[in-house]
């Protein structure tokens, strides 16, 4: 029976941890999403100096989360947004239209990953 | 690659913990359960080994889940009959005092060339010398022979009863196994003396095995003899 006993104690520890890496998740993710809404709205006010700095803030936060989210999510979910946040920058710089494209497609991805990572029915079957 | 090297690392120890956490009986014969589970491990195991994107916690995880959720299970039919008989089935008898129960066979989906080949790894022949034959859960057939066949033992023949239990390995490839030496109720002195006999040292020994009546067998290692000795008295 020591056996069963360890086994429901690594079970229990598994399911703890599975939880624990759902809330997880979701706060990072949450963390980097009002990151990405603060230098949407500075770059809609045209406040460029202040959309760079916050995305500088944004691509730090973001290399944080990467490190930790490539543990519990595939890589490939992760490329795009890496892709985006490498782009923010020098599109910013630039002044240019897509601006606004990259961070809405950063945050829907952002989204997605949240969502799929939870155990909805749906993601479950 | 040395991802992949490492990857390959950590999931080899994964596994033979999950082998150990386990048991003994997963080395045996497998229940259904057992099978299920064994199969699994082994493909889980390899995606993140073949694919560096996936987390390593998504092979981790599972193995270990599947793993604890098996060795809960058996503890569970351990203690509880109807469990086991959901989880592995129950014994089905396919042979009843000499008759082949045809719709036994039927339900279990059991050819005469299977029920055969199983009496056959008894040495069976001929299905009339079999009292009892019994399907386990596992799949396995055994087989109660009926008496005129059954092998003779030493109780039928009556023999005098001698009690002894089996030689023990006392030297393991040159090295004592103090333990083992005292479980056959010997001892050091002893044992330098068998040794100085053969003019062998612990060192050159390869096997050495003794008996509690003092019969051993000895065999030097290929660099110091080819020669395997004899059984004899000590």
């Amino acid at each position: 029976m020591r056996r069963v006993k360890l086994c429901s104690l690594i079970l229990l520890s598994i399911i703890v941890l599975s939880i624990g890496s759902v809330l997880f998740l979701n706060c990072k993710c949450n963390q980097v999403l009002s990151q990405i809404s603060a230098v949407e709205v500075l770059y809609e006010k045209e406040k460029t100096a202040e959309a760079l700095e916050k995305t500088d803030e944004l691509c730090r936060l973001w290399n944080q989360t990467y490190k930790i989210l490539s543990i519990l999510v595939k890589n490939d979910k992760l490329s795009d947004i890496n892709g985006i946040m490498a782009r923010l920058r020098p599109l910013l710089e630039e002044n240019n239209e897509e601006v606004a494209a990259e961070l809405q497609s950063a945050a829907h991805q952002l989204d997605v990953i949240r969502k799929t990572e939870f155990p909805y029915l749906h993601n479950i079957f | 690659m040395t991802i992949v090297f490492i990857r390959a690392i950590i999931l080899y120890a994964l596994i033979i913990f999950a082998i150990r956490l386990m048991g003994k009986r997963q080395i045996g014969e497998l229940q259904p359960s057992e099978l299920v589970i064994t199969i699994l491990v082994s493909n889980i195991a390899t995606l993140p080994i073949e694919d560096t994107t996936i987390p390593m916690l998504m092979g981790i995880v599972p193995i270990l889940v599947l793993v604890c959720l098996d060795v809960i299970m058996s503890g569970i039919t351990l203690k509880s009959r109807f469990f086991r008989r959901i989880v592995s089935g129950s014994p089905k008898i396919i042979i009843r005092d000499g008759e082949i129960d045809q719709k036994q066979m039927e339900i279990l989906r059991f050819s005469i060339d299977d029920l055969m080949e199983s009496l056959h790894a008894y040495n069976i022949f001929d299905i009339s010398e079999v009292q009892f034959a019994i399907v386990e859960t596992t799949g396995q057939v055994s087989v109660y022979q009926k008496f005129p066949y059954q092998t003779v033992t030493n109780q039928g023949l009556k023999v005098c009863e001698k009690v002894q239990d089996p030689p023990a390995i006392v030297i393991d490839d040159g090295i004592l196994l103090q333990d083992a030496l005292e479980s056959v109720g010997y001892d050091t002195a002893w044992l330098a003396r068998i040794l100085a006999e053969n003019h062998v040292t612990v060192r050159e020994v390869f096997l050495l095995s003794v008996a509690p009546d003092g019969i051993y067998t000895l065999v030097k290692k290929q660099n110091v003899s080819s020669s395997e000795s004899p059984k004899r008295k000590g």
